[in-house]
């Protein structure tokens, strides 16, 4: 999962509170590698996860590719999508969380969150505890954000964090149930994708560009994404400010789970 | 008797779900908490477990298919029993449009939304392309809303753009005297951004007066010169603009941003000039202020201007300013206490030129006299400095042949 030195693991001890929680795992994962990968350590982690009872947040970032939901997968051209895309650059991968295509790559942050035994969570209070402590983060740079929906803009939904009218970043999530020594459990899988820059990318056509292949009728606008390098009005490189929000998100998790 | 699943609520005020995937079928055994089926709300992909063990004697809805919370997704009971015949008659309905025209949409089931009839094809068509259903008249039977509507919809942008409206939109409550005005886009960014600057800047201004003769008679020159070379016009914008570069090397903490904590005072000057535009003000940035000649700078002023009033500027354009000028040039008002235009830390603002008499060698003359301001973040400055800044600034203006004393 990480090199040694490349991949901060804290235990957060335990927390009680309204969140119901208890131990937190938060790792900051540089480890590079594509999408796929990721997406399989989500899996491995929920496992150990649900076998320990302690929740985890995990930052992580990935090579260029798209990661789509599993709706996307009944598209009539579905197949031929995913080899011109690999062709091109854009490797696809599925999530298990819903929703449709995210772009990935150095200019994109993404936070996992897994949640053992939900109880009586609504899939709500996911999608809040996956946004606040960006929106932590985010503020702490100048950038105020709000959720809501983009109509047009890349994986909409009621849970984006806005800045003005552009989403800055999506959310999604799945429930799910491991079986273990015959006991089912369940647990929840949350992620949030942060578009901090674009490196010169038009995500937005990219992500046109595989519903076009995979005869979706999906048509996204470009006006409707923003990045945290345009809002925040950094002079620093993009390379540097993806650091910099990888810093104050990791402040702001540990600020959100010892509040919990 | 047969236990019926319905489709619950995971989230607070979801209306639908989409079946994903079924991981049972009828006629399966099924314990308690056995996941039967992946139903997608919102983004939200849930695994529903069985809340009681069982035998599946019927499943309702296909996979893709857009199913209303409350509307019955499983039947469980015992092996030998039978699900009731009006229920499954109800709910397993074909979804094409011949059964809609002859059936009311209350006995689908709960398959569609209140008010809003449309088949999940056609709800995924609109929702990937952002068309809100709501807006659409339908052309199909009993006004269902088909893919021909939503293209259509597609092509017309009023209703994709409604959400991205800049302007503020007003809503007028007929039965009483008040409306309420929703801020959105342009407007709802200025008022975030002016908010965040209030909150987390301790603003303090200092305001200077001044004689500006030598000033007028600079730029009167000045004119003229810029007249010879082409230049349309030449206002007091740029010269300030370069004064203010010229008076910051003296003075770097002025010409910075506090990000996260941590002050970044650069060498480069990018001077944000403040802009009234329809929406509000907007800011767009002249770069590199200190490397170039006042020409250069009123050639660009304007057109950034009238880029601003188009909405035509560049994100890039509006980014990475180190410190801003605001003008009340023409609209009146001795002077005012501008808001810093967060992160930066300091904010020069220009008033209008008025006539005052002072007395010269015993004698009351008439004379340009110009007020200016500097509002800066007194976390980063004090008093002194900023009173030295001002000051300095206000020498400069004063007498403008003082910018020789740069010259490299």
């Amino acid at each position: 999962m990480g090199q040694a030195g490349q991949k901060g693991h804290e235990r957060m001890g335990s927390i009680s509170g309204p969140q119901r929680y208890r131990n937190w795992l938060l790792v900051d994962d540089h480890q590079p590698g594509q999408a796929s990968m990721h997406l399989q350590c989500d899996e491995v982690l929920a496992r150990s996860a649900v076998e320990q009872g302690t929740a985890v947040l995990r930052i992580w970032q990935s090579d260029p590719g798209l990661v789509v939901g599993q709706s996307d997968l009944k598209l009539t051209g579905w197949a031929e999508a995913l080899g011109k895309m690999a062709r091109a650059g854009w490797p696809v991968s599925v999530r298990q969380t819903g929703g449709t295509a995210v772009p990935q790559g150095p200019g994109i942050i993404n936070l996992s969150l897994i949640w053992p035994e939900p109880g009586d969570l609504t899939s709500d209070e996911v999608f809040h505890a996956l946004m606040t402590p960006v929106q932590q983060a985010l503020h702490s740079m100048g950038i105020l954000t709000r959720p809501g929906a983009v109509p047009g803009s890349i994986c909409d939904g009621r849970y984006n964090l806005l800045v003005g009218s552009q989403k800055i970043a999506g959310t999604a999530q799945a429930w799910r149930s491991i079986r273990d020594e015959g006991a089912l459990h369940r647990y929840i899988l949350g992620h949030l994708v942060l578009f901090v820059a674009c490196f010169d990318v038009n995500l937005t056509e990219v992500t046109n560009q595989f519903y076009g292949y995979a005869g979706g009728q999906a048509h996204y606008h470009a006006d409707t994404l923003t990045t945290v390098q345009k809002q925040c009005r950094a002079l620093m490189p993009a390379r540097s400010l993806v650091a910099e929000v990888r810093h104050q998100l990791v402040t702001a998790l540990k600020r959100w789970v010892m509040a919990c | 008797m047969a236990f019926e699943f319905k489709l619950p609520d995971v989230g607070e005020g979801t209306t639908e779900g989409e079946i994903l995937r079924w991981l049972v079928n009828v006629g399966d055994v099924v314990a308690l908490d056995q996941p039967m089926v992946e139903v997608e709300t919102d983004k939200a992909v849930v695994e529903l477990p069985a809340p009681k063990a069982g035998v599946i004697l019927a499943r309702f809805g296909d996979e893709g298919q857009t199913m209303a919370v409350g509307s019955t997704l499983v039947l469980i009971g015992q092996p030998d029993e039978k699900p009731p015949t009006a229920l499954a008659a109800e709910v397993l309905l074909p979804m094409d449009d011949d059964a809609l025209s002859a059936k009311p949409s209350a006995h689908l089931g709960g398959m569609l939304l209140p008010g809003i009839q449309a088949a999940p094809a056609t709800r995924r068509l609109a929702r990937q392309a952002g068309v809100d259903l709501s807006q659409i008249q339908g052309s199909g039977p009993r006004g269902r809303i088909v893919p021909d509507d939503v293209r259509r919809a597609i092509d017309t942008p009023s209703v994709r753009e409604q959400e991205s409206l800049p302007v503020r939109e007003t809503i007028s409550a007929a039965s009483t005297d008040r409306e309420e005005v929703v801020f959105k886009g342009i407007r709802k960014r200025i008022a975030d951004h002016m908010a965040l600057s209030w909150q987390k800047i301790p603003h303090v201004t200092v305001v200077e007066k001044m004689d500006a003769t030598r000033l007028v008679a600079f730029r009167h020159d000045l004119k003229a010169l810029a007249t010879a070379r082409g230049l349309a016009n030449l206002t007091y914008l740029p010269i300030l603009a370069k004064m203010v570069s010229v008076v910051l090397k003296d003075y770097p903490m002025f010409n910075a941003r506090w990000d996260n904590d941590r002050l970044y005072q650069y060498r480069s000057v990018h001077v944000g000039i403040a802009v009234d535009t329809e929406e509000g003000l907007v800011v767009p940035v002249l770069r590199h202020v200190e490397d170039r000649g006042m020409f250069d700078l009123a050639t660009e002023l304007p057109l950034l201007a009238s880029r601003a009033k188009e909405r035509k500027l560049a994100p890039d354009e509006l980014a990475g300013s180190t410190i801003t000028i605001t003008g009340g040039g023409a609209l009146g008002g001795l002077f005012a206490t501008p808001i810093i235009n967060y992160p930066e830390v300091a904010i020069i603002g220009m008033y209008p030129m008025v006539t005052e008499g002072v007395k010269v060698d015993g004698e009351w003359q008439e004379r340009p006299t110009l007020h200016i301001s500097l509002t800066f973040d007194h976390r980063v400055a004090d008093g002194v400095s900023a009173s030295r800044f001002l000051g300095a600034l206000k020498s400069l203006l004063g007498d403008p042949l003082g910018l020789l004393a740069y010259l490299r």
